[in-house]
């Protein structure tokens, strides 16, 4: 199911663009993350994908159809989304916030067999001791396993995650990304991941879009887009890129001083 | 990627577990319910025995006669024409504002949330108050029907300002209450203003109307307020996974599939009915709405498929209580429940958030 991004703008207010004129395409089964500063318009970016905010304007076709003429309930079954942060809310156990990502297939009757699929997703993130604990009794870090728990029970095509390893240690930021990786190469579904981890990105994804000042300033593989150039331009950073295993590893030397 | 484990329904069963224990504290507050209401048409002046009164109530149905003021006419005629009607207006009250109070902050994702804080009851008293003292009803149509449909257009307007609120960026659960406050305000100074041009026999009236008071309540007022009460309940309940999903957020909602304006506006014109209903005949009983629902979250979670139908039975424990030790401290009457109920519950309800380990928001 390729997503083709033509051409779109997002904003507030009329004179202030978060983000601008971004094109891009997705294809299926790939890992893609999105990388760049902060407020340069990553969030909003995946948030109009799955028609979470509304195009000021530009076009974007799932699977060749305008997403303007995709229902929200089509869409949930299509795009799952693992948002930054669960914000505050009345405390629902584990199961039941995971529950939620049925949603979209939920049918009467249909508990059982929606509790089984919880099951095993909370089995894979290895998070199954936490079923029915409350979600607000959690860390952060098993938060955002939670999160990705909902996400993925969605049985989406494509799963849209806005920095879903940000709060979590190495080893486990590393586990949910091989997860993620492995959901892209075995059952072919496209990832779209928000990370400030350029290693992580470098590591995992198949291709990188580097955004800044609301635009797509680089796009392509990790070795085409991690270069000290762009990590200097658009993070203000300098570095050096080695290369690890075939792929980029970044080494941050030190900071550019503003002037 | 995705092993099948060999304990594929362990979580089934222990799902099924947990979910039986609530419904078995939920069948343990229908129980108490049921003995309440027995007491409560036990105490008054006429001495009726508590075990009387399902005796009373079973040949009423099965349709006994008695010999024109007798003893036993004059116990049926007091269970059933007096007594019963308060005690299921109290019932039905408990159940609108309590279910409206738990659906409002889960559609507002906003723990102070319920008709009061929103601005609704206050909007719908001053909806009743005009029709009472100055008899301007927005449709044609005379006595109860009127006065509700008033309450329920007046109730509307706070309703449509907090969704027109909520719609704009940056806004806070906490300012939402805020301006519902501010309207509730708006809404209590015009009550106030038509409350001085009236004479003081219709101020009088409308002020013990106002107070929120079973009291005088008969068969012939309870149809309207029980339909609407048990209808708008009931489609809370059908609602309440969809409840859940809108305290997720609006983002988090929008992405489930869940199409949050279109919700938000449904249960919001459908509580501001049911408080209309209710506040059309009983006045103002503040506190049910806000506090019942926190204290069934302390005991059940926060899951609405088990909140909404707690509620629904713990709110009209709490009113009936209410209004029993009201009765009892005060037998001609003069004591309304509302004060009881704030008296009580207040310090009850502090108490539980004290001692409350887990984290309620």
């Amino acid at each position: 199911m390729p997503i083709e991004v033509e051409d779109i703008s997002f904003g507030y207010h009329n004179n202030s663009l978060i983000i601008d004129g971004i094109s891009y395409n997705f294809q299926n089964g790939k890992f893609y993350a999105i990388l760049g500063p902060n407020g340069v318009g990553k969030s909003t970016f995946i948030r109009c994908i799955n028609k979470i905010l509304k195009l000021k304007s530009g076009t974007i076709l799932i699977d060749d159809r305008n997403v303007n003429d995709i229902t929200l309930k089509e869409m949930a079954k299509l795009i799952g989304y693992v948002p930054y942060s669960a914000g505050d809310s009345f405390p629902l156990t584990v199961v039941d916030t995971v529950l939620m990502g049925r949603h979209p297939h939920s049918k009467i009757g249909s508990l059982v067999d929606d509790l089984k699929k919880v099951h095993e997703v909370l089995e894979q993130l290895e998070i199954m001791d936490l079923a029915l604990r409350e979600f607000n009794s959690l860390s952060a870090g098993q938060h955002q396993k939670v999160m990705l728990a909902r996400g993925l029970v969605q049985e989406p095509e494509v799963l849209l995650l806005d920095e879903p390893t940000s709060n979590l240690d190495v080893r486990h930021q590393m586990e949910v990304t091989k997860i993620l990786k492995d959901l892209c190469d075995q059952k072919g579904i496209m990832v779209i991941m928000i990370c400030h981890d350029l290693n992580i990105a470098a590591k995992y994804a198949d291709e990188l879009m580097l955004m800044y000042d609301k635009k797509v300033y680089a796009k392509g593989t990790p070795s085409e887009v991690l270069t000290p150039e762009n990590l200097r331009t658009v993070y203000g950073v300098e570095s050096t890129v080695v290369d690890h295993n075939g792929r980029p590893c970044v080494i941050l030397d030190d900071f550019l001083k503003q002037s | 990627m995705f092993r099948k484990n060999a304990s594929d329904d362990e979580l089934v069963q222990k799902y099924s577990a947990y979910t039986f224990k609530k419904m078995v504290i939920i069948f343990g507050g229908i129980l108490t319910l049921f003995l309440l209401m027995g007491i409560s048409i036990t105490v008054g002046f006429r001495d009726i025995d508590f075990f009387q009164v399902y005796t009373i109530v079973f040949e009423h149905i099965t349709g006994a006669t008695y010999e024109y003021h007798s003893d036993e006419w004059w116990d049926d005629w007091i269970v059933c024409n007096t007594r019963m009607p308060k005690v299921v207006a109290g019932i039905m009250a408990g159940i609108g504002l309590t279910v409206s109070g738990a659906a409002m902050q889960s559609v507002m994702k906003n723990p102070l949330a319920d008709p009061y804080t929103t601005g609704i009851s206050s909007a719908a008293v001053f909806g009743v108050t005009i029709a009472m003292i100055m008899g301007i009803t927005f449709a044609d149509i005379n006595g109860q029907y009127g006065i509700v449909f008033n309450a329920f257009i007046f109730g509307m307007i706070p309703a449509a300002v907090v969704m027109l609120v909520s719609r704009m960026n940056s806004i806070s659960p906490a300012t939402l209450i805020l301006a519902g406050i501010a309207i509730s305000y708006f809404f209590s100074a015009l009550d106030t203003l038509v409350m001085t041009m009236a004479t003081a026999e219709t101020i009088k009236s409308a002020y013990l109307w106002q107070i929120g008071s079973l009291d005088g309540l008969r068969w012939v007022d309870l149809p309207l307020m029980t339909g609407i009460v048990i209808t708008g309940s009931i489609i809370m309940g059908i609602l309440s996974k969809k409840l859940n999903i809108l305290s997720a957020g609006d983002e988090s909602a929008t992405s489930l599939g869940l199409n949050v304006n279109n919700y938000r506006l449904l249960c919001l014109m459908l509580l501001s009915l049911m408080t209309a209903s209710i506040i059309s005949f009983t006045g103002i009983i503040g506190f049910v709405g806000l506090v019942v629902p926190h204290v069934c979250r302390i005991i059940l979670g926060s899951d609405n498929k088990f909140i909404i139908p707690a509620c629904a039975v713990l709110g009209p424990i709490v009113i009936l209580s209410a209004d029993i030790i009201g009765k009892v401290i005060s037998p001609m009457g003069d004591l309304p429940m509302g004060i009881i109920m704030s008296f009580i519950g207040g310090p009850v309800f502090l108490m539980l958030i004290i001692k409350q380990r887990r984290e309620m928001w």
